[in-house]
């Protein structure tokens, strides 16, 4: 049985751990804070959401396996329409459990809670998707209701993700239910605050018989705590071995990886004979740029967020390393774009692969050499598109290519 | 287009083309006046020099020593804005410390003697006289300084947001019957076949309205578009000739001191760390510039040459958080032969008479805190020329919201606001931020926080479209300076743009792209700064942005 080492717990470590643990593998999972899957939006994109065809495009075979498996959503085929908590309407491949789908509410008349909160202005939000052709087309009506959702004052000014947890109490759940059975509308829109550990709304939707859902979030809201409770819970189902710590250095002995957590705790010391690095790409923390040249100060570079004796960083198939500026990464004239392409350079698809002609490589590339054994999934991977089915089905690809 | 065959109706008496300080300026004095105005600005109001300044009205004591009326003029007319628009000032106090070495005892004695002199002009402006300090005293105003300091001296002066003033202006232009088209561009100065003057023809960038507005004089307050501008009368451009001297500043997330400091930069040209408002500024660079004016960005080169400068008496300013640039250019003076530095601040009025075009006039040169006086000297010339005798009151009318001081914390207690959110628009707006206090009090809904940095609530964004001609997100961004905070504008651009598309009657697709053109431009100009710990906010920002609004691609 061959040892699978994932260092990242986001949707890319979790759906390599879950593709390498149904190959019959022994996975081990190391992981430390928040990443990127912590910042979604809710909306479950493939490709970038403006792109032509974003919304409907096929979906790879062990992806939808994977996400069913999981059950974080929903990816109908049609596409979703999601709406944000500014009042803009956007397509998107799926949504996460709890995230309203437009495409639901044909034809109905739709509440939206008008409350006391600074962060929500329910009336504008109607008036605002009013205007858009999709709503008109779907024939939509949006209503405010005036609806008490809040019971103490603080809950007027507290983030969207505490009123979100609040929302974890079943019995607050079965009363807001009760409030929002008052009213004869055919379907619910709510902000980004039914349920941090759980999403409330299938219990709402269950017992009023209509669909219920929420805005997407903005970051730091409740879809991306929800997203990380529910991989994390499946981790669990899996039976894979969950290891809390920040990777600090990664190098090959003999035929195996290891790798040496900080504080060198118990954990200090683990190893397997694959690893996937799923640790996230700059926004994630695991690209770091880093100061660089001793005692030059302003110089600044990527490294991963840990020491590593075998990958390199790439940037649109070159090397980032050399540098040909003492003050650094040129962030000026690689634009913006550099921030989202950097990262670990992928060799040729796996052999393992082969069945999936969709999948993506996921081999690390060393020194212009594929590193042996050693696999990346998610935002660490230099180009791959910074969407949450993308980071999926990475990861799907990287764990099944380090099983097999 | 329409074309009069005689010009003795027009439709206005004076249209002015330039929607910065001098070219609001002017337009004010001349409606102040009585008299008909139009005003022309292609792009938005203080677009150019004026909101992209060092942000300070100061007394020029570097005139001093060769021309002390310009001292006194410049500190006397300092003590004129303060009056109008005492809610838009605010104190900085400078210091400049000294470091040891041959020459540390005669600098600072040089120093003390000259600002012994200086202090004689400040009691015009309110301002403080100045304090020699020796080294212990200075570490202990300013503990960040560092390097062997041998004393310094303190001195006062006055800050102000450049943006504002131009909008006090305008506005009170309106409110005394000008018009005022933004994003309308003269394509035309139109000339009589007598070489007189008839009027400018126009086009609206935007919605592609095109028209003629007769006049019976044209000035051009177009700072460094001048020459470009003095072309569209069919004039050379020589005759409104100007020296474009780019100047950039970068913005840190909060205030890092307590007073300016002044430093000295690699090739001995002074700059200095400034607290503004909520945020830390750095500035500034002098150079030629001879790009495109509409699109004027600081570069990573000029950055590292601030922060290099700075960073030798300041050098914790590498650790703090750069969260922005801005880069105007000034109409300086034009000379062939001295470097930047040693240009001329002053201002003149040219007569374009003397080129074949009688009744245009280019106002060229000038400073922020010069922009009273040359707006009433240029009006006296027009007023003159149209029989008009009535006084000047510019230094003594109050500007929108300056007749009154009002106490933001009693506001803030009546309102039920933060302290902070009533403060900050107290600033901005005066006693007239009790305009946007009772809608607040109306609607409940316009209380919501849309830029939670600044902050701004959904009622200024309002105003700003509503009362101070704002049509888009970077509109409203200049008037109340949404989305220049620490989050770039990842938390209320798109907010911002779906109120503004409501208002002007846009589609919400509009609103979207107007909110991701916002978040594209603001990153533009953080590119340039962005260190290792910025990066990852940035990237965090990026995916927030694509998530929200989209990219523009």
């Amino acid at each position: 049985m061959s040892q699978v080492l994932v260092i990242g717990a986001g949707v890319a470590g979790v759906a390599a751990a879950w593709a390498a643990r149904s190959n019959g593998a022994d996975v081990v999972v190391v992981a430390d804070r928040a990443g990127a899957s912590e910042l979604t939006s809710g909306a479950c994109d493939l490709r970038s959401w403006e792109g032509p065809g974003a919304s409907t495009c096929a979906l790879p075979h062990g992806l939808t396996q994977f996400w069913r498996a999981a059950d974080l959503g929903v990816l109908p085929d049609v596409g979703s329409l999601v709406v944000t908590r500014q009042g803009f309407i956007r397509p998107a491949r799926g949504v996460l459990t709890g995230i309203l789908d437009l495409r639901r509410l044909a034809g109905r008349e739709i509440g939206v809670p008008d409350l006391e909160r600074a962060d929500w202005d329910g009336i504008g939000l109607c008036k605002a998707l009013a205007r858009f052709p999709e709503v008109k087309e779907l024939q939509i009506r949006f209503l405010p209701i005036r609806l008490p959702v809040l019971r103490e004052r603080f809950e007027e000014r507290c983030s969207g993700a505490e009123l979100a947890g609040v929302h974890d109490d079943s019995s607050r759940v079965e009363w807001l239910t009760e409030k929002l059975s008052r009213h004869g509308v055919e379907g619910w829109l709510l902000g980004p605050w039914l349920g941090l550990e759980h999403p409330a709304t299938p219990s709402i939707e269950g017992r009023l018989g209509i669909p219920v859902g929420e805005t997407l979030s903005d970051v730091g809201d409740a879809a991306g705590g929800r997203l990380a409770r529910a991989l994390e819970r499946f981790l669990d189902v899996l039976g894979v071995k969950r290891v809390i710590g920040r990777v600090e250095r990664v190098a090959r002995g003999g035929r195996r990886w290891g790798v040496e957590l900080a504080g060198g705790a118990d954990f200090a010391k683990l190893s397997a004979d694959r690893l996937v690095v799923a640790c996230g790409g700059l926004a994630a923390g695991g690209l770091v740029a880093k100061r660089s040249f001793k005692g030059q100060a302003g110089g600044a570079r990527l490294s991963l967020g840990f020491e590593s004796d075998g990958f390199s960083l790439g940037l649109d198939g070159h090397d980032l390393d050399a540098m040909s500026s003492l003050h650094g990464l040129d962030f000026e004239h690689l634009g913006r774009g550099l921030l989202e392409r950097a990262g670990l350079a992928a060799g040729a698809r796996d052999k393992t692969a082969k069945e999936d002609p969709a999948s993506v490589p996921t081999r690390i590339c060393a020194a212009g050499l594929s590193a042996p054994s050693a696999f990346a999934a998610g935002d660490v991977l230099a180009g791959l598109e910074r969407t949450l089915l993308a980071a999926a089905y990475s990861g799907v690809c990287a764990g099944t290519a380090a099983s097999g | 287009m329409k074309i009069e065959a005689s010009g003795t109706e027009t439709d206005v008496d004076v249209a002015v083309i330039g929607g910065g300080v001098n070219g609001t300026g002017v337009a004010r004095d001349c409606a102040l006046r009585g008299l008909r105005v139009a005003l022309f600005e292609r792009n938005d109001l203080a677009f150019g020099a004026s909101g992209n300044s060092s942000g300070m009205i100061h007394g020029g004591p570097r005139y001093l020593t060769y021309d002390p009326d310009v001292t006194y003029t410049s500190c006397l007319d300092s003590g004129h804005i303060q009056r109008i628009a005492p809610h838009l000032l605010f104190r900085i106090p400078f210091l400049t410390p000294v470091h040891a070495g041959p020459l540390a005892r005669p600098t600072l004695e040089g120093y003390d003697a000259f600002f012994a002199l200086y202090d004689k002009y400040q009691p015009l402006k309110r301002g403080k006289p100045h304090v020699r300090l020796n080294a212990k005293e200075i570490l202990e105003l300013e503990p960040g300084l560092k390097g062997d300091i041998f004393g310094g001296i303190t001195f006062d002066e006055w800050g102000i947001d450049g943006a504002r003033l131009c909008v006090g202006n305008a506005i009170d232009a309106i409110e005394n019957g000008a018009s005022v088209r933004l994003h309308t561009t003269v394509t035309q100065i139109l000339l009589r076949d007598d070489g007189r003057v008839r009027g400018v023809a126009y086009r609206n960038r935007e919605t592609g309205e095109q028209g003629v507005c007769t006049a019976r004089l044209v000035i051009n307050a177009t700072g460094a578009w001048a020459p470009i501008t003095a072309t569209l009368g069919g004039l050379e451009a020589k005759t409104a000739r100007v020296r474009p001297g780019k100047g950039i500043h970068v913005m840190f997330d909060r205030r890092l001191t307590n007073y300016a400091i002044v430093a000295q930069a690699i090739d001995s040209r002074q700059v200095f760390l400034e607290p503004w408002q909520n945020l830390t500024i750095i500035g500034t660079t002098d150079d030629d510039y001879y790009g495109d004016l509409d699109n004027v960005v600081a570069t990573a080169d000029e950055v590292r040459y601030l922060v290099q400068a700075v960073a030798r008496v300041f050098p914790s300013i590498r650790e703090a958080r750069a969260i922005g640039t801005y880069a105007g250019v000034r109409p300086t003076l034009y000379a062939w032969g001295p470097n930047e530095d040693g240009l001329s601040r002053e201002h003149e009025i040219v007569d374009h008479a003397k080129d074949g075009a009688r009744g245009l006039y280019s106002m060229i040169g000038g400073k922020l805190a010069s922009y009273r006086i040359f707006s009433e000297e240029m009006t006296d010339v027009v007023a003159a020329e149209l029989g008009n005798s009535r006084p000047c009151r510019t230094h003594s009318a109050a500007l929108p919201g300056g007749d009154e001081e009002l106490n933001p914390l009693g506001l803030a207690k009546r309102y039920e606001l933060e302290p902070v959110t009533a403060v900050r628009l107290e600033y901005r707006h005066g006693s007239r931020s009790v305009r946007i206090l009772e809608r607040m009090k109306r609607d409940a809904r316009q209380s919501a926080i849309v830029c939670p940095c600044e902050p701004v609530t959904e009622a200024e964004v309002r105003y700003a479209v509503e009362k101070e001609l704002a049509t888009s997100v970077e509109d409203v961004s200049r008037r109340t300076r949404l989305g220049l905070g620490a989050c770039g504008g990842m938390r209320c651009a798109a907010q911002c743009g779906r109120i503004v598309a409501e208002l002007t009657d846009r589609s919400p697709a509009e609103g979207q792209a107007m909110a991701a053109h916002f978040l594209e431009v603001s990153a533009k100009r953080r590119l340039s700064v962005l260190g290792p710990e910025q990066a990852r906010q940035e990237a965090l920002a990026l995916a927030a942005q694509r998530a929200q609004v989209g990219g523009t691609r």
